[in-house]
């Protein structure tokens, strides 16, 4: 997956600069910057929409406030699963990775799984790493959690641009 | 309802209360109209953005909606405040400077705070 350099208008008075192509293969790409920076623009305003284009992968996104997306999928479950009770956070995760990976193993196609300063990451990479061969995981945090393929830094240009660039181990 | 047994429960997991404006946190805190200008000077001192009671607040970051609610929290009449994750969502530098923030405005109140999910986080 890839995102072309260039600029994007994130929001009505917020860009993105990408001096560089991105590219998302497997493996592990961490983004960091502070608070503000973009991180979840980048991941909501152009990592996801071109993800869900792409009907040859999986994607697996958890939010990083996910009260509504867990509420959804409580309800969800509960008409694919009827029997199937959500009733926190980290069960809508284990139903969402346990729904990845059936997925997976019915027809293995690259799976692509984005997090939001989850608060669950780590139970996510030790679910991804026994399960599934190859994975990207795309994952913003304030600390790093393991080490990554490339990091994605978030930079402050001015207050209504922000700069992205990669910087590999 | 005895008041002394009441606790503010600030979760950064669903930090706003309204998701509109400025004005209905506000006011679904029980913010002091005198407080709130210098509320919003302070989100603008942490954050760098200026806030109208107007503003449109579910368009702040992730990190910026907890930094709002720990200012409405701090500013509200409270006397028992309990923040839920409050760190893990705010980068080194607003870590250190909520932390200041509570301290200088804690006046005597019960503000205590469970980070269960930041520490699994952490591993």
């Amino acid at each position: 997956m890839l995102l072309p350099r260039g600029d994007y208008q994130v929001w009505e008075n917020f860009s993105l600069t990408l001096p560089e192509d991105l590219t998302f293969g497997p493996g592990i790409h961490y983004l960091s910057g502070a608070n503000g920076s973009g991180k979840s623009s980048m991941i909501t305003k152009l990592l996801l929409p071109r993800l869900l284009k792409t009907s040859s992968i999986y994607c697996v996104y958890l939010e990083q406030q996910m009260q509504v997306q867990f509420t959804t999928v409580k309800a969800y479950a509960s008409v694919v699963q009827p029997r199937k009770t959500i009733d926190s956070e980290s069960e809508t995760i284990d139903f969402l990775l346990d729904n990845l990976l059936c997925a997976w193993q019915k027809e293995p196609r690259p799976c692509y799984v984005v997090m939001d300063e989850s608060l669950f990451a780590t139970r996510v990479l030790d679910f991804l790493q026994a399960n599934l061969p190859s994975f990207s995981l795309i994952y913003s945090a304030h600390t790093q959690l393991v080490k990554a393929d490339q990091t994605i830094l978030f930079e402050a240009i001015s207050p209504t641009r922000n700069e992205v660039y990669v910087s590999r181990p | 309802m005895n008041q002394t047994d009441t606790q503010l429960v600030c979760d950064s997991g669903c930090p706003l209360c309204g998701g509109g404006t400025l004005r209905e946190e506000l006011l679904l805190y029980n913010i002091p109209t005198e407080s709130y200008n210098a509320l919003q000077a302070e989100f603008s001192s942490l954050t760098g953005k200026k806030l109208s009671t107007d503003s449109d607040v579910s368009i702040l970051s992730g990190g910026q909606k907890v930094l709002l609610m720990c200012l409405c929290a701090l500013f509200s009449p409270a006397r028992k405040i309990l923040f839920i994750n409050l760190w893990h969502s705010l980068d080194a530098i607003n870590r250190a400077r909520t932390k200041e923030l509570i301290t200088l405005r804690q006046n005597g109140r019960d503000i205590s705070y469970s980070e269960e999910g930041y520490a699994a986080s952490q591993g």
